[in-house]
């Protein structure tokens, strides 16, 4: 035990003399919440639109300013003529144009189908799905609005469904509430396995590890001296997140924070052994750093962190099994969000350990081996 | 304490891949003596040592240090050797002092010997005004004593030193020996290798290694004595023109040319009124011809010609 310690201790004064490093420490793990707290926000708002209303009737004016009304469009253009659409789309200045064919309120009038076009920039498929959803929305709450006036005319009663709709866990739906506490992950992958894999490839490349060879110390004390300090960052990672969530994006936090915590510490050991893993690969402390992020790529991409795991092909989806991350991922949103326990998430923990305990033996017996 | 050995090495072998590093090598080194492991560069020097401080696992034969069998119980024997690699491996980022201490942590120093034994090295090695400079920041000579000090921190019986002042100034290359000369007087054991005839010399047996093997075994002087060619130095007025001659000779096994002289190295058989009538059928005026005694690399270059 002396002697890990001994390690960790050449360890952190190595750290120290590294002026660059102290501050990476803490403003990495602040960049990237705010990065992707600000930006991955998958909420469409004030989605800039043009209008063109051939119809100029009260009855057309009033369809398009329920657009407005609706707080999501902001009807920035108001067009005389299609000659105009092209431009604006191409230069992307407009997401969305309504156009109102002439005739509009007396189709209405008369109670014939009625057309309106809605021209939408597709290029971003994400946008433009929410955005024809909204759409559809407000078409369908018109003409909806239509019939039972003229239902009440007719004084009939009319039989409907009226779904009410409530959001359980993100009442508000805001994507930084799931995106967020989801960079505890990231971060804590990133980091770890990137410093563990070039502290370890550094002791190889500099000649040091013959010498710590020859000394008494044995393989396991030296690769816990030389994991524990990131141990300790990771951690100090995943505190500095949960606090830029908790504080800076005001995230409330439902579930046990020790919990959360504590798992950190599971998830850890494996993008730990990651570490050591990519040092036994790696010559030189740039292979080790190009490696990592070969690797953290595709396990970012697979995990759900962004991209839900249920839309992906059959044949990837198994591969995200393979991914201590998507296991991470649903324990933390689950404790931040819906506030759950370990009954709920047990699978994953037991994942986490079976996963971690793969890789850390893996990662120990190549190291080993490495030695030799 | 005499004939008492304490590193014994049987049918040595280790071979990467194809390349055979270390090819069969016997050898017994006594308490106490100094050893030189003396070949060119690619000879199996480094390999040799690494083999000895349980680095590098043997593909056969067996190393004996201080009747523990190193490939087997290689960690029993780490409290007693000390190591240096050829490459300088200390922590660059560090301090001296830090070096020093980490490596007094690892081999459980304890901090009343330490501290006399940190004091009393760095002293000696004249490293004392800079301990709290950082090892990047040192000069070769520098960086080789505080390596030194590092691995002798824990008091080894055996050292073993890997090319120890390849790339070390004059100056510190005497200081370095003068720790070492020290270390000698209080028993220890010391192996190093070197490429250098002159480093070589300063110990008490030289082996001589090529190809992975070990050639012969001896003190300095009886090596100088064994050597079986004849040495004549040339001064002469076309010391080019005579050195390519002298290489077409058969009898000639080597021919080093100096800016005002010539070393040729002859067979035994050769008379030097042969080599003056041959130099003179030239027309090149000789100043001055004669028969000198044999170095080191003489002896190396009569080895390595067999």
């Amino acid at each position: 035990m002396r002697t890990i310690l001994h390690i960790v201790k050449k360890e952190f004064l190595q750290v120290a003399r590294d002026r660059a490093f102290l501050p990476l420490l803490f403003l990495a793990p602040i960049l990237q919440s705010m990065l992707f707290g600000y930006t991955v926000a998958t909420d469409v708002k004030n989605i800039s639109t043009a209008v063109l209303d051939q119809d100029k009737t009260q009855d057309s004016r009033k369809f398009t300013e329920s657009f407005s009304n609706s707080g999501y469009f902001h009807l920035k253009y108001y067009l005389q003529s299609d000659s105009e659409i092209e431009n604006l789309l191409d230069s992307g200045k407009v997401k969305l144009v309504i156009n109102v064919p002439k005739g509009f309120s007396r189709s209405l009038k008369r109670s014939e189908p009625t057309n309106i076009q809605v021209i939408v920039d597709g290029s971003n498929s994400n946008t433009a799905n929410v955005i024809l959803g909204y759409t559809t929305n407000i078409s369908q709450r018109t003409s909806l609005k239509i019939i039972v006036e003229q239902l009440k005319n007719a004084k009939t009663r009319i039989p409907s469904v009226d779904s009410r709709f409530r959001a359980w866990y993100n009442p508000e739906l805001r994507s930084v509430n799931f995106i967020v506490p989801g960079i505890i992950c990231t971060v804590i992958a990133i980091v770890t396995t990137m410093l563990t894999s070039a502290a370890i490839v550094r002791e190889r490349e500099k000649g040091t590890l013959e010498q710590l060879m020859v000394s008494p110390i044995k393989p396991y004390q030296l690769i816990l001296g030389k994991v524990l300090p990131f141990l300790l960052v990771g951690f100090v990672d995943a505190v500095v997140v949960l606090l830029v969530c908790m504080f800076w994006f005001k995230v409330p936090i439902h579930g046990s924070i020790a919990l959360l915590l504590f798992l950190a510490i599971i998830f850890l050991s494996n993008t730990l052994g990651m570490g050591i893993l990519i040092s036994t690969v790696s010559r030189t402390q740039q292979q080790a750093m190009m490696t990592t992020l070969f690797l953290m790529i595709p396990w970012i991409i697979l995990s759900g962190f962004i991209f839900p795991i249920e839309n992906m092909p059959m044949a990837i989806q198994l591969i995200t099994y393979l991914i201590p991350l998507r296991y991470f991922l649903i324990i933390i949103r689950d404790i931040v969000l819906k506030g759950v326990g370990l009954s709920v998430f047990w699978p994953q923990v037991a994942a986490l350990v079976i996963l971690g305990t793969v890789i850390l033996t893996l990662s120990i017996s190549r190291f080993h081996k490495r030695l030799e | 304490m005499k004939d008492e050995t304490v590193i014994s090495v049987s049918n040595l072998t280790k071979n990467f891949d194809d390349l055979i590093a270390v090819d069969n090598i016997n050898l017994q080194i006594q308490k106490g003596e100094s050893f030189a492991l003396l070949g060119p560069d690619g000879s199996g020097k480094t390999t040799t040592m690494r083999l000895l401080c349980g680095i590098l696992t043997p593909n056969s034969g067996n190393i004996i240090i201080n009747d523990i069998d190193i490939s087997k119980h290689s960690e029993k024997s780490r409290q007693q050797i000390g190591y240096m690699p050829q490459r300088f491996s200390l922590y660059e980022n560090l301090s001296i002092l830090q070096n020093i201490n980490f490596f007094s942590d690892l081999y459980s120093v304890d901090k009343k010997t330490r501290k006399k034994r940190i004091d009393e090295y760095l002293e000696f090695s004249r490293l004392t005004p800079f301990g709290k400079r950082l090892a990047r920041q040192l000069s070769g000579g520098m960086r080789q004593k505080l390596a030194l000090i590092c691995s002798i921190i824990h008091n080894p019986p055996i050292l073993l030193l890997d090319e120890p002042t390849t790339g070390v100034d004059p100056v510190s290359r005497r200081d370095f020996w003068k720790i070492l000369h020290r270390l000698l007087a209080n028993g220890v054991t010391l192996v190093i290798s070197t490429p250098y005839m002159d480093e070589a010399e300063r110990c008490n047996r030289i082996g001589l290694m090529h190809r992975g093997k070990i050639l012969l075994v001896n003190t300095p002087n009886e090596l100088k004595k064994q050597t079986t060619g004849k040495v004549i130095e040339i001064k002469c007025s076309e010391p080019h023109i005579v050195s390519k001659l002298l290489k077409k000779d058969k009898s000639v096994i080597s021919v080093q040319t100096f800016s005002d002289k010539i070393r040729v190295l002859l067979e035994d058989k050769v008379e030097l009124l042969d080599v003056v009538s041959t130099i003179e059928l030239k027309g090149v005026n000789i100043i001055d011809i004669r028969e000198v005694l044999p170095n080191l690399e003489d002896i190396f270059i009569t080895k390595l010609a067999k």
